[in-house]
């Protein structure tokens, strides 16, 4: 089927400067595919990226008709649209030229922050179970889209993101690692594990149904069973943590007065920041005064946190050696 | 026909948004949702607890619905999607057994593992129907733009809110509603409440790129199914404007308010005076009620 | 100065670099995208390494049987007693490797007696990838991404290093080092169909054997009857072993496979088969067909990795190490490539030489500089995809599963002829940045080469043995027993009996 490429060659996203590339192919060649063709046919100097051609490398990941896709998994008949592709970058990616994106700032930096190989820890035989979660992890292919869907980057490209956090969930669920701690205290830092929304775009944008989002929030639990609620520079988030589990593990239910102040630290400094707002609010009745009493069951919920602290006492005892 | 549930209101909307509790009640009793609040149930974990924790609080709060055999409905995006994700969970009959056995079992309570979760715009477009609520409109809401945020959790994962097609139901109301539907790239994202403690420069930068869309592209209000968001767009509004030296000044409604004020409720009833974003002028550009729509739509 | 510069980014290169740095070496890593770009990611075989010595000896015995008398047997029996212990070592460093309680699993292959592929689901390449590329992460191996290696950094008969194009900005650079470790992979994009990435034009064969090194076993090509159609695709022969069948040029799960287990053991290829060709093989059979999968010789190595140029080793696809033979067993693949890996590295990083500071690498750049100068203000482009999808053809028509004398005369001369038609094209555009057309006439060059070396071996053995079937020669000739040598002569390649 006669395929015209409009492939961005500059411009911006917004406003792109195309070139069109016509070309003959099958509607079952992969997207991919056919833009080898084309640069090895009729224009050598198109820039994008793409080595395996079946879906493991990661490598050609683009943004096809306002769709981001790793293109070598998708075909030409489903893709065209009126017999037209349009080729550009995917969002949020710098572009060195064309449609090749700057993967070393948008990712192989991050992803390489965290993947520092398992260092031994000599200890007990693994089981198959345990290692499902690194198998699973292991089956990313870097190829961005998670990233690329991300929330968070959308607004700060120094967040870690997604695929990187992917790598951090492999170590901290790998059972034959010796630094697991050190490795969730690095992911603590500020743009790691804890700057994540839980918006769920990275899981929906996952081609391979690694669901990211869940990885990062499993990463997270991991965290606070070894005690650390956040990075080392952000001590608020910390608070927060203890505050919101003090509140429910105290009442069964959030009390966001309590938590506020707790979380801006302590009475005196964190009455100051949140008055403002508070006043504002009470006057405006959008706030009560009263306090969310005791739940009836609120022993019931204690016990859930007790028992949770008890079996992951030794990890705590462990971060403070 | 009158739907009965068993109704999970959650912290926000019992504590910094009590308005939208109390817009809840009042239109719910319209559409004959019959509501039998839990009170003995647990936070669900808002995202931040361990899934250790929360899914057994979680399977509490379920079983307790089931034993009165309800379906447990939510008010607030976040208790949706966590409970929604704990019971989705829940649905594996061997962790069932051991969340059973560990936590609940002591008090007697066994989940079987049946509770259907539903947030109340589910419920206004499933069980009331969108026919029902047109029929009865006494102050159409034509003319007045409204962009739809979900926030995260009623738009995905997949899996948890189980039916496609719920991805769309917030400006399905707003335009049954009469509204114009002002359609906003990220709807679907996070409003930035998330990130405060963390990060907050990411939330205000969040925040201010919807607001600055919708506001951009002529919304008169934006609608929120989720009080967290709330907290977010209309709570952080001026401190994000501050940072930001924008100026949005655009009020942000929650879901029953909106659907409240298109039956012809008072609008300080339905707690729009309560908001740190002024609805004055907005409240002003309604039409009066009994105003009959000026299209059929 | 590096200690050890390896080339290429593959499971080989990324296993001789880990080791390189475990000897104290100073390690640059150069390839062409980033490591775990690598057309290795794609393999979804197993790792042959059966555990205790009774299974050893079936190893040697099937992996000898499958080579027909054409294995070298010190090789066969130095990597079969080590793979367990690759295996361990690899299980170490981090590969998921699936277990049966807490001990490794091993499966069935064909061709093996016993069950003893180690493996991870579908994605044992790219595991194996990724943990070997964490540990360069973690143990400071130097990386070079996007450079595509053109060619040996010569000091009289010694290699120094190599010189490299840096494919973003179209600079040539001179890399010396006291070791080079060529790990490149194989020629397959010189045959189509095949189960060829992008990057495999069998660069580090052209360099070396352009640089005196001989190959040797080059007419042994391998196909797999397993491509998936319509893509580059092999599925993996686990799928056999797991009670799979191939019949009729489709793969039929035969009910040996409930959906639950075909969704846990081959996740990335339900996902990979239904985006390719549209199939759900939990309902319908995948089609296939046979397509060249591997070339099983290579440059001449020891079994520590040497080749006969003083400071050159090779590892991996591009290595002729004499331990296939005439015919590879699936599951050895890996094998080789993680053992001769590792032991070019451990060589490489042990005796890397001193050498001493010299203006060859500066020339040899300047030469390259030049070359390539010319090259860019040539025609090229289509032309020169053209050549390339000739010669693929050909390979494939000519040199490929089914051999004869008059085919192989013609295709040596057709490749002559391509050759003279490729010396008079270019890179089709005076572009320095990102210039593909510029590299897609270098791989050609490269591909040339070597398919021509092929095409010459096949010739030479007047015999069918293993994967080499001549129509002319049907049976095995067993006064044939001799590995063929090429080495490039004066007017092309010259092949001999090694030892003769």
């Amino acid at each position: 089927m006669e395929i015209t490429f409009k492939f961005q060659r500059g411009g911006t996203r917004a406003n792109p400067e195309y070139v069109d590339y016509q070309i003959d192919v099958p509607p079952e060649m992969t997207v991919f595919d056919a833009l080898i063709a084309v640069r090895e046919t009729q224009d050598g100097t198109l820039a994008f990226r793409g080595n395996c051609s079946v879906g493991f490398c990661g490598d050609c990941t683009l943004s096809v008709n306002g769709a981001q896709k790793v293109t070598c998994l998708i075909n030409v008949g489903k893709t065209q649209k009126e017999g037209v592709i349009t080729v550009q970058p995917i969002r949020y990616a710098p572009v060195e030229k064309d449609v090749m994106h700057n993967m070393r700032k948008f990712l192989w930096d991050k992803v390489d922050t965290f993947a520092r190989g398992v260092v031994p820890n000599g200890g007990h035989p693994v089981t198959d179970e345990e290692l499902r979660p690194v198998r699973k992890a292991m089956r990313c292919t870097t190829c961005g889209l998670c990233d690329e869907g991300c929330t968070v980057i959308d607004v700060n490209l120094d967040f870690y993101g997604p695929a990187a956090l992917t790598k951090l969930y492999r170590f901290a669920f790998d059972p034959r690692d010796g630094i697991t701690a050190e490795r969730l205290r690095e992911g603590s830092e500020i743009h790691g594990i804890w700057d994540c929304v839980h918006c769920w775009e990275a899981t929906e944008h996952c081609p391979f149904g690694l669901e990211p989002t869940h990885l990062i929030m499993d990463t997270r639990d991991r965290a606070i069973a070894h005690g650390i609620k956040s990075g080392y520079g952000n001590k608020m988030l910390e608070r927060h943590y203890d505050a919101f589990e003090e509140s429910i593990s105290r009442k069964g239910w959030l009390d966001e007065r309590s938590v506020a102040l707790q979380t801006y630290g302590g009475l005196i400094k964190g009455g100051l920041h949140t008055l403002p707002l508070g006043i504002r609010a009470l006057r405006k009745g959008k706030a009560t005064l009263k306090p969310h009493y005791k739940r009836p069951g609120a022993d019931r919920i204690r016990k859930i946190f007790d028992r949770y602290n008890r079996a992951n006492a030794g990890l705590r005892k462990e971060k403070q050696r | 026909m009158s739907h009965r549930f068993a109704f999970y209101p959650g912290c926000v909307a019992k504590g910094f948004c009590p308005e939208l509790y109390e817009s809840f009640v009042r239109v719910a009793a319209e559409f004959d949702i019959e509501v039998e609040e839990l009170r003995d149930v647990g936070c669900s974990g808002a995202g931040l607890i361990p899934t250790e924790i929360a899914d057994p609080i979680n399977a509490r709060t379920l079983a307790k619905a089931e034993a009165m055999g309800l379906p447990l409905l939510t008010i607030c995006s976040t208790c949706q999607g966590v409970i929604g994700g704990s019971a989705l969970r829940l649905t594996d009959p061997a962790y069932r057994a051991r969340i059973n056995r560990e936590h609940l079992a002591e008090e007697g309570l066994e989940y079987q593992g049946t509770t259907d979760v539903k947030h109340f715009m589910w419920a206004l477009v499933e069980d009331v129907g969108l026919d029902v609520v047109r029929s009865r409109i006494t102050r159409p809401l034509d003319g007045l733009g409204f962009s739809p945020f979900y926030g995260c959790y009623l738009r995905r994962p997949i899996d948890v809110i189980q039916r496609p097609e719920r991805k769309l139901y917030l400006e399905q109301v707003t335009e049954a509603l009469g509204g114009t539907n002002v359609d906003i790239s990220g709807k679907g994202k996070c409003c930035g409440f998330p990130s405060l403690t963390a990060n907050e420069e990411n939330a205000f930068a969040m925040t201010a790129k919807h607001l600055g869309e919708a506001v951009d592209k002529g919304a008169n209000a934006m609608v929120v199914p989720c009080p967290l968001c709330h907290l977010e767009m209309d709570g952080e509004q001026s401190a994000v404007e501050k940072a930001t030296g924008r100026r949005f000044d655009l009020p942000i409604l929650h879901l029953p308010q909106v659907v409240g004020l298109a039956i012809g409720l008072d609008p300080k009833e339905l707690g729009l005076s309560r908001h740190m974003v002024s609805t004055k002028k907005f409240v002003a550009q309604l039409q009066p009620v009994g105003a009959l729509a000026g299209t059929a739509s | 100065m590096h200690d050890v510069l390896v080339i290429g980014g593959g499971i080989a290169g990324l296993r001789a670099a880990v080791a390189a740095r475990s000897t104290g070496a100073a390690v640059a890593l150069l390839s062409q995208s980033h490591p775990t770009r690598s057309y290795s990611v794609t393999v979804q075989d197993g790792i042959n390494a059966p555990d205790g010595t009774e299974g050893r000896d079936s190893h040697v015995s099937d992996t000898m049987a499958a080579g027909a008398g054409l294995n070298v047997p010190m090789v066969v029996n130095s990597i079969c007693r080590d793979a367990p212990v690759l295996v361990e070592e690899l299980d170490r460093m981090g590969v998921p490797f699936n277990r049966v309680g807490s001990v490794i699993d091993r499966v069935g292959a064909p061709g093996s007696s016993q069950p003893r592929s180690a493996y991870v689901n579908d994605i044992t390449g790219l595991t194996v990838t990724q943990t070997l590329f964490e540990q360069a992460i973690g143990t400071g191996v130097q990386f070079f991404e996007e450079w595509i290696a053109l060619s040996l950094i010569m000091d009289r008969d010694e290699c120094v290093g190599a010189v490299a194009l840096q494919l973003a900005t179209g600079a040539v650079e001179a890399f010396e080092a006291r070791a080079v470790v060529l790990a490149t992979g194989g020629p397959r994009r010189a045959f189509e169909p095949s189960t060829a990435s992008l990057h495999c034009n069998g660069g580090g064969l052209a360099m070396a054997y352009r640089a005196g090194a001989p190959l040797i076993d080059m007419e042994f090509v391998q196909y797999t009857p397993m491509v998936l159609s319509g893509s580059r695709l092999a599925l993996s022969p686990l799928l056999l072993g797991a009670g799979a069948v191939l019949e009729d040029g489709n793969v039929r799960l035969n009910g040996a496979l409930d959906d639950a287990q075909l969704e846990s053991r081959f996740p990335d290829t339900l996902l990979r088969v239904e985006a390719l060709s549209g199939v759900d093989i939990r309902k319908d059979p995948a089609p296939v067909h046979s397509g060249m999968a591997r070339l099983l010789g290579g440059i001449d190595v020891t079994t520590q990795g040497e080749t006969s140029v003083l400071g050159l080793y090779a590892a991996g696809e591009c290595a002729g190490t004499g331990f296939h033979g005439a015919q590879a067993l699936d599951g050895n693949f890996l094998l080789v490539s993680i053992a001769s890996g590792k032991n070019a590295g451990l060589t490489a990083g042990a005796h890397t030489r001193r050498v001493d500071e010299s203006k060859v690498g500066e020339q040899a750049a300047e030469a390259a500089r030049t070359a390539l100068d010319a090259a860019l203000g040539r025609p090229g482009g289509a032309p020169v995809a053209a050549l390339r999808s000739d010669l693929a053809s050909l390979m494939h028509e000519k040199v490929g599963q089914s051999r004869d004398a008059n085919g192989l005369k013609e295709a040596i001369q057709r490749i002559q002829a391509m050759r003279e038609e490729h010396a008079q094209l270019g890179a089709g555009s005076n572009t320095r940045d990102f210039n593909f057309g510029l590299v897609q006439y270098l791989e050609v060059g490269s591909l040339l080469d070597v398919a021509e070396t092929i095409a010459a071996s096949a010739l030479e053995r007047t015999e069918s043995r293993g994967v080499h079937r001549r129509t002319d020669h049907p049976d095995l000739d067993t006064s044939q027993g001799g590995r063929l040598q090429v080495t490039k002569g004066r007017d092309g390649p010259h092949v001999s009996t090694e030892n003769a």
